[in-house]
């Protein structure tokens, strides 16, 4: 479900291989992506290249991992499909989250 | 164990019977298969002794009858034969027999196989037993699933009932039994009415829960409390409806966890100001058809309710009159998919809702109709509501 890669100044960049996060998944995402964080793992670029679709408990596991990350860490967003954007744009998400076009311009907004 | 002994000569069934009984088993016999199968419909025999050369039907042709049919419980079925056994064997076991014996059959033998018919047919009583258990079961909870719909139908506004001027048409659809929708109308005088629908995140037992939660926190009283200042009503005051979504959002926020939020649209519409004001908090946008069929779209997006304690929260306000069409719709809707993936989207919901005004034909039902045919499925994949808020009478 979560490949991740570590990128220069302690950034991870996490991409999600599946094509969409919902009800079924969103919960097993939580807890991987929580359990990266908590082994120190706190600078995370989420690359959701592959996603099509994010539903309401997919949206609500994004911001539950950027409250929870977001303390002492990072969470940004890249490669986010037309679909998911408009989900963002709908619920203001794209004001909350760090949004990149790219991983390369993720990485580079966050070592900055 | 029951036995049905199939086998034509008496001196056999007189030997075999004697052997069964001295195993603590019962026989029953018959000569012919005709004759078998007439006694199983009502013996109730778990094991069938078959002689496989019967004057008349053979044992391979019972064993094809016997197997079509469709019993209560397993029928375990041991044929046996003076013949070749190797190739009988085969015969029989194809022929749908569990097991085979060659005759003259032995006192050891027959115990024997007739311990195998034993466990397995012991086995077949558990799987039965457990089944039965887990039908019972299901059938409690599909019938306390039922009477939840039901109970959560009851709270929906009812069309029927909406007083001053106003007409109400709603869709209320739940994917699975109960609904993470709620749909609601506040009636405040005759030119004035509220309204809200709301979506928690997710679908099933929970999010309806949560759902019937807060249609019963959205009391008329905390609705006028909120959106409007002040009681008495007066004519011209301004109504607010961002603030119901503050509250709720201050009451339902939590710290960390994120499960059960929810997307709402509240508002009013106001004859008499000749308005209708919204609070879009990341429901999909309202849908206003206008009387001449010009379709005009309210909300800019906005944030969801008890997802993050500093969410702002506005409202915004268009012309509202007599004829018009305010549609809310939840994004069980605009993102119910055709089976190639494709979502139903705001410009078919346009497209149906226009044609329905046309034809003067409800748009709940059309709305309903299209969407049908658009999943081609019996159900939704996700939470269908949809409210319809019109005006005629005097202000008409």
């Amino acid at each position: 479900m979560l490949e991740w890669q570590d990128e220069q100044e302690g950034i991870t960049v996490v991409r999600l291989t599946e094509e969409s996060l919902t009800a079924s998944n969103a919960a097993s995402f939580r807890a991987r992506l929580s359990e990266l964080a908590e082994g120190g793992r706190t600078r995370l670029i989420l690359d959701l290249a592959n996603v099509r679709y994010v539903d309401s408990s997919g949206l609500g596991a994004l911001v539950s991992l950027l409250k929870r990350i977001g303390v002492k860490g990072e969470l940004a967003l890249c490669a986010v499909a037309p679909a998911v954007m408009s989900v963002l744009t709908l619920t203001r998400m794209d004001k909350v989250f760090s949004i990149y076009a790219d991983r390369g311009a993720a990485v580079e907004g966050l070592s900055e | 164990m029951q036995l049905l002994v199939v086998e034509p000569d008496h001196s056999q069934q007189a030997l075999l019977g004697a052997m069964a009984s001295q195993m603590g088993h019962e026989a029953t016999f018959v000569r012919t298969g005709e004759e078998a199968l007439g006694v199983i419909e009502d013996e109730p025999a778990s094991t069938l002794l078959c002689n496989m050369d019967l004057p008349e039907m053979s044992g391979l042709d019972l064993m094809h009858l016997l197997r079509q049919r469709s019993y209560d419980r397993y029928l375990y079925a041991i044929l046996f034969t003076g013949r070749d056994p190797d190739v009988a064997y085969l015969d029989a076991l194809t022929a749908g027999a569990d097991d085979f014996m060659a005759t003259p059959i032995r006192r050891r033998t027959l115990d024997v196989r007739l311990q195998v018919a034993e466990r397995v047919l012991r086995y077949d009583d558990r799987l039965r037993a457990t089944r039965l258990r887990l039908e019972k079961a299901n059938s409690e909870i599909t019938q306390g699933l039922q009477e939840a719909s039901r109970a959560q139908a009851r709270l929906l506004p009812a069309p029927g009932r909406i007083p001053g001027d106003f007409k109400v048409d709603l869709l209320f659809r739940p994917a699975n039994f109960v609904s993470g929708d709620m749909l609601g109308t506040i009636a405040i005088n005759n030119a004035c009415m509220g309204f809200y629908a709301v979506d928690v995140a997710g679908h099933g037992m929970r999010s309806a829960l949560r759902a019937v939660t807060l249609s019963h926190t959205i009391t008329n009283q905390l609705f006028l409390d909120t959106v409007g200042s002040a009681r008495p009503w007066a004519p011209g005051r301004r109504f607010v409806p961002d603030r119901l979504a503050a509250l709720l959002n201050e009451r339902f926020v939590e710290e960390l966890d994120t499960d059960d939020y929810f997307s709402l649209m509240c508002g009013i519409v106001d004859l008499e100001a000749g308005e209708a004001i919204v609070c879009q908090a990341g429901h999909p946008r309202a849908m206003i058809m206008r009387q001449g069929g010009a379709i005009e779209w309210i909300g800019q997006g906005g944030y969801p309710v008890g997802l993050l304690s500093d969410a702002q929260f506005v409202s915004e306000r268009t012309v509202f009159r007599p004829g018009d069409h305010l549609v809310i719709f939840s994004d069980g809707i605009s993102e119910a998919e055709s089976p190639t993936g494709e979502p139903f989207g705001e410009a078919n919901l346009a497209r149906t809702c226009a044609a329905a005004v046309k034809d003067g034909a409800p748009l709940s039902s059309a709305v309903e109709h299209a969407l049908e045919t658009w999943v081609a499925a019996e159900r939704f994949q996700d939470d269908v509501s949809l409210l319809i808020v019109s005006a005629g009478g005097k202000h008409a």
